[in-house]
């Protein structure tokens, strides 16, 4: 794209259009195709052509020749041609400092490659799109590169991801050290002959970021030197419909609580509506309500309304990862159709529906005020203090850690190769600190474990060293994870985790230290990836 | 405030969009146009106007309009076999090769840039901002449209002034139809930032 610094944009108002015979009397083909043959000759026509062209075909026969013999066969991977890398990158190429913390465990990379004199584009296997300009690379020489260039991509979308690649999830803001919750993260790094290659610094890689986590993020880049995350402007989301998102879908700390009924809403009489029988035990937000409607929430696509009057064979309702909405996936036969709803009444029953959300909402923050004095965290460690086998996460129904679906894309310009992510910061405001004491199988204390907290409601990670001190935000069912230098790890019951409370100032927490593989399982099946 | 009726750069805007049928004629135009280059005229009648709207607009001047635009012709066809035909509609790549030439005329002469709107346009603009609009919000986006970026402001005399679709946007500035939005987004929040909305 042009830049122009320091130039003044001059706007002229309501000046005259040009008409098309105005602008036909500039025409004239016969003029500039004269202009064409003028400087487009053919080089076979003129006399210094044939004097050469006897050199020029021995050259040819040498090139050909030295192709044949010389040129290493195995480089001849068509283009867009994705597969897995599971070889870690020689920690040197790389131009971050992100170490994970288990070997052999880190996020895997795909490959493509590609002619560095052409662009090229590719679908990853998220769905992402990666663009790239033609001569996009230089060697360390600064040299644009014209033969292939293998681009090696990963992303990493949960707190799984974000422990097992080692990279930062933390930003440094006013002195204070505060968590980052992530919308996608992704990396991408280029080579030559495997060896790292940069981007020419006039050349931008455009990488359209899946991303499952609506709200108002930022575009972060992992800056190579500081190991600090730069801020580079806002990153909306550009729905599946190409609506692009700004508003806000969930601050911080606005908690989507379970329990707790849903606000109601009133049908738009415009919009589609679907009655659908809800099993109340599976959704207790929308339990005690008549005469429920879902309404189709048209930013995540709309209803195709020629299907509207199908008889559905199969409405399945789940909770939506846009807070407050539900997936709904009607079916018959072969064909299947999801689309995002949020529970509407129709005038009759929204008054009702109201007043009664207003009772249901004091008794429920009633009720959490008193668990929160009740709380006692001898009940809830019982459970993490298992003796044998490893504790089993699969059947945690209280658990809101859950699938992320894809809601839309995150746009980003990478102008330097390396680790971007639409991210924002926590605030650390309401925070409580307890100093755990892990104890393992044996009974012994684990003195140098490193802690890990996946917090239930935002999707980030944060990693305790030294000060074993570890904050979180009370009353959530968060997940805990404590790798040993020897990489064992041992992970905590989320229920363990929800009485916790500001008094709990040094619980005793006996964990079961596992392979790493078998932790590894274990967080996966706890977060529901 | 002046109303003018919709100008002829909305209509030729609207022609961007055709079919598979057409676009499947016009490779075939193209390939015709390769084997024999006086067969380009077809192309040459068929986009010339749009063209030199598109350089009139950026320019403002009806006599170097007519010269950029021949150049740009000229380039169209000395790089004709060149041309992959990747799904865009053959305009982007001629708007393309018109905006290069506008921008190194600009360079050449280091001349300011010109852009010509409607009221209608700036009032579509302002409705971005807030909900109403009046002749001071309008005077004072005037005066924070002169201080945007050469490659924002490009933008919004595609989007508002020229009435282009995103897709079109983005098949113009080679960049993706959802990364033109994201830009857009960005440039209408450093709108509202500047304007204190």
């Amino acid at each position: 794209m042009s830049k122009c610094p320091g130039m003044q944009n001059n706007i002229n108002i309501g000046r005259k259009v040009l008409s098309d015979s105005e602008i036909e009397k500039h025409k004239d083909f016969a003029s500039l195709y004269r202009s064409y043959q003028t400087i487009h000759t053919p080089l076979y026509k003129t006399t210094r052509f044939i004097t050469g062209i006897s050199v020029a075909a021995a050259a040819m026969v040498l090139f050909v020749l030295y192709f044949s013999f010389f040129r290493n066969s195995t480089s001849t991977n068509p283009l867009n041609d994705a597969d897995q890398v599971s070889l870690a990158i020689d920690k040197n190429l790389l131009p971050h400092k992100v170490s994970p913390p288990l070997a052999g465990f880190d996020v895997p990379r795909q490959s493509f490659r590609m002619k560095g004199n052409k662009g090229a584009s590719f679908k990853t296997a998220s769905g992402t799109e990666i663009i790239v300009p033609a001569e996009a690379f230089v060697d360390q020489e600064g040299s644009k590169i014209n033969d292939e260039v293998e681009i090696r991509y990963r992303e990493f979308n949960n707190p799984l991801e974000f422990f097992l690649s080692g990279i930062p999830m933390h930003q440094v803001t006013e002195g204070q050290m505060v968590r980052t919750e992530s919308a996608g993260m992704f990396e991408i790094l280029a080579f030559r002959n495997n060896q790292a290659v940069s981007l020419d610094q006039n050349k931008v890689i455009e990488v359209e970021l899946v991303s499952a986590i609506t709200g108002d993020f930022d575009c972060l880049h992992l800056d190579a030197g500081t190991q600090q995350w730069a801020n580079l402007g806002e990153s909306p989301l550009v729905t599946e419909n190409g609506q692009v998102v700004a508003s806000e879908f969930r601050k911080p700390g606005t908690i989507d609580s379970a329990g707790l009924p849903a606000v109601p809403r009133k049908a738009d009489k415009k919009k589609i509506v679907f009655n659908i029988q809800v099993d109340v035990s599976d959704f207790p937000e929308l339990s005690e309500y008549e005469g429920l409607l879902f309404e189709v929430n048209e930013t995540y696509g709309k209803f195709d309304e020629r299907l509207y009057d199908n008889t559905w064979e199969k409405a399945i309702l789940q909770p939506s990862n846009v807070p407050s909405n539900y997936d709904l996936t009607l079916s018959i036969r072969d064909t299947s159709v999801t689309i995002t709803v949020y529970p509407v009444f129709n005038s009759r029953n929204y008054d009702e529906a109201v007043k009664l959300y207003q009772e249901k909402k004091e008794a429920w923050l009633a009720r959490q005020k008193d668990n929160s004095k009740k709380s006692d965290v001898s009940d809830g460690l019982a459970k993490a203090d298992m003796n044998g086998d490893a504790p089993d996460l699969s059947g945690q129904p209280a658990l809101a850690f859950r699938e992320m679906k894809p809601v839309g894309k995150r746009h980003f310009e990478v102008t330097t190769l390396g680790i971007y992510q639409s991210g924002r910061q926590l605030g650390n405001e309401d925070l409580t600190n307890i100093r755990p004491v892990i104890i393992d199988n044996n009974g012994n204390e684990v003195p140098n474990a490193t802690f890990y907290l996946a917090e239930r409601n935002y999707n980030t990670l944060s990693g305790f060293g030294q000060s074993r001190v570890i904050s979180f935000r009370n009353s959530a069912q968060n997940l805990f994870w404590a790798l040993t230098p020897e990489g064992k790890i041992g992970v905590l019951a989320p229920e363990s985790f929800a009485v916790l409370t500001k008094e709990s100032e040094t619980p005793r927490f006996k964990m079961v230290f596992v392979e790493p593989q078998t932790g590894i399982a274990l967080i996966k099946n706890a977060l529901k990836i | 405030m002046e109303k003018l009726e919709p100008s002829q750069t909305e209509t030729a805007a609207l022609k961007y969009h055709v079919s598979a049928a057409e676009i499947d004629l016009e490779v075939a135009e193209i390939k015709a146009a390769v084997e024999d280059m006086s067969r380009f005229s077809v192309l040459y009648d068929r986009y010339y106007l749009r063209i030199f709207r598109f350089v009139y607009q950026r320019v403002g001047n009806e006599e170097l309009a007519g010269d950029i635009t021949s150049r740009a012709f000229l380039n169209a066809m000395l790089h004709l076999k060149q041309y992959q035909h990747k799904g865009f509609p053959f305009a982007s790549w001629l708007y393309r090769i018109a905006r290069n030439e506008v921008n190194q005329e600009f360079r050449k002469l280091r001349a300011e840039r010109h852009l010509q709107a409607q009221w209608s346009d700036l009032n579509e603009l302002g409705s971005e901002m807030a909900d109403e609009v009046d002749e001071f919000q309008i005077k004072k986006l005037l005066s924070v449209l002169k201080n945007l970026k050469g490659a924002e402001m490009e933008i919004i005399e595609m989007r508002f002034f020229e009435k282009r679709s995103f897709k079109e946007i983005g098949d113009i500035l080679n960049v993706t139809e959802n990364n033109a939005k994201v830009k857009m987004f960005r440039i209408i929040q450093r709108l509202k930032k500047m304007m204190n909305v």
